[in-house]
């Protein structure tokens, strides 16, 4: 069960993981021949996947209906949409014109309006963030501030100064404090990647004991 | 407790996990395999889903971790409106401002990587992180040297590079 459960996985976390970064640093024919293999199968096991979620996806759904959970209604839509939509697919393609009428007419309106909503979450967000409640909140008030008057043509009108500042906190401030987070994450995540290759790092895969 | 992804292949992954939680807390009969659940691999599609999610299971708590789009806002704000307290955490930096501005507590970059090892009691992982931080110490150092060395014309690159 240990070797299963727990050696194994980080053998092959191990070997993989060597595999791709040593392709990066070596120029070995064998190496590269490896590491792209290891790459095109991550792409098929992606692949397969979502078969794996479709399939978590009926097996949760069909259940609500079942019990006749509230909004079970939703739930026969959903599944008919997605036998439909996978039938299609198959018998024709993804170039079927049912499908296309499905993506032009379901998919990319669907996907638009909830685009558009972002804009009342946006205000709704930038309500509450600038009521200025405490120090942070007045930090950000400032200089949120100050970078829509860069943005905004009466700024200038206003003051020509205005524009300088709202650039300053994008370029000083911002940029600084981006390149500073981007920076620890990039250490934290080379760190985690190495304690996963040796073996350290077995959270991943459950329980270590 | 609901677990939502927008990758598939994380679904069979997770679902091991937190099964173990479950069964390390004497709670497995608590465990229901139909609480993991994959919405969607697009990002509103993904959003929808948990916004309707949010309002039926009418949650407490949502913690949102991972690499976020345009999407981050509409979860966070939706799980605002259902009452929720929030922890978000992201290793990118494109929607901070937005996580930071809705959500109770946010873990910013590299905290994103920490935050087992700071709940956790093994030596490893908080050896790894003292580290990472000694390692950025060092970088801290490096940067502030090196911007001093070229303010007085010292072009600290020529050295290094001998």
């Amino acid at each position: 069960m240990s070797l299963i459960r727990r050696d194994l996985p980080v053998w092959i976390a191990f070997l993989v993981g060597v595999i791709i970064l040593a392709d990066y640093v070596f120029t070995f024919p064998g190496l590269q021949v490896a590491s792209t293999t290891l790459t095109n199968w991550a792409v098929i096991v992606t692949a397969f996947s979502f078969g794996i979620g479709a399939l978590n996806i009926i097996q949760r759904q069909s259940k609500i209906i079942i019990r006749r959970d509230k909004y079970w209604i939703y739930s026969v839509v959903l599944i008919i949409i997605l036998f439909g939509t996978l039938g299609i697919g198959l018998v024709g393609s993804i170039n079927h014109p049912y499908y296309k009428i499905l993506f032009d007419n379901v998919m990319a309106p669907l996907n638009v309006t909830m685009s558009s909503m972002l804009a009342f979450f946006l205000a709704s967000a930038a309500f509450r963030v600038f009521r200025a409640k405490n120090f942070e909140s007045i930090l950000l008030l400032i200089a949120a501030v100050f970078v829509m008057l860069q943005n905004a043509p009466i700024g200038e009108l206003i003051w020509p100064g205005l524009p300088v500042i709202g650039d300053f906190f994008v370029t000083g401030f911002a940029a600084g404090g981006n390149r500073g987070i981007q920076i620890g994450a990039a250490i934290a995540s080379i760190g985690f990647g190495v304690r996963i290759l040796i073996g350290q790092e077995k959270r991943w895969f459950g329980r270590t004991e | 407790m609901i677990a939502t992804f927008a990758n598939p292949e994380l679904v069979p992954l997770a679902s091991e996990l937190i099964k173990d939680a479950y069964v390390s807390e004497n709670k497995l009969d608590e465990f229901k395999p139909e609480n993991i659940q994959f919405i969607s691999s697009r990002q509103y599609a993904f959003s929808t889903g948990l916004l309707g999610l949010f309002q039926r299971e009418r949650i407490a708590t949502n913690i949102m971790t991972g690499s976020f789009g345009a999407e981050a806002l509409i979860i966070a704000e939706g799980a605002q409106i259902a009452g929720a307290f929030q922890v978000a955490g992201s290793d990118g930096t494109t929607q901070l401002p937005v996580i930071f501005a809705v959500c109770d507590y946010t873990l910013i970059g590299e905290e994103f990587f920490a935050a087992a090892a700071y709940l956790s009691d093994d030596p490893t992982p908080r050896g790894a992180l003292r580290g990472q931080d000694l390692f950025k110490f060092g970088l801290i150092v490096f940067t502030i040297v090196g911007t001093i060395a070229m303010i007085l014309g010292f072009n600290i690159v020529n050295y290094i590079k001998m």
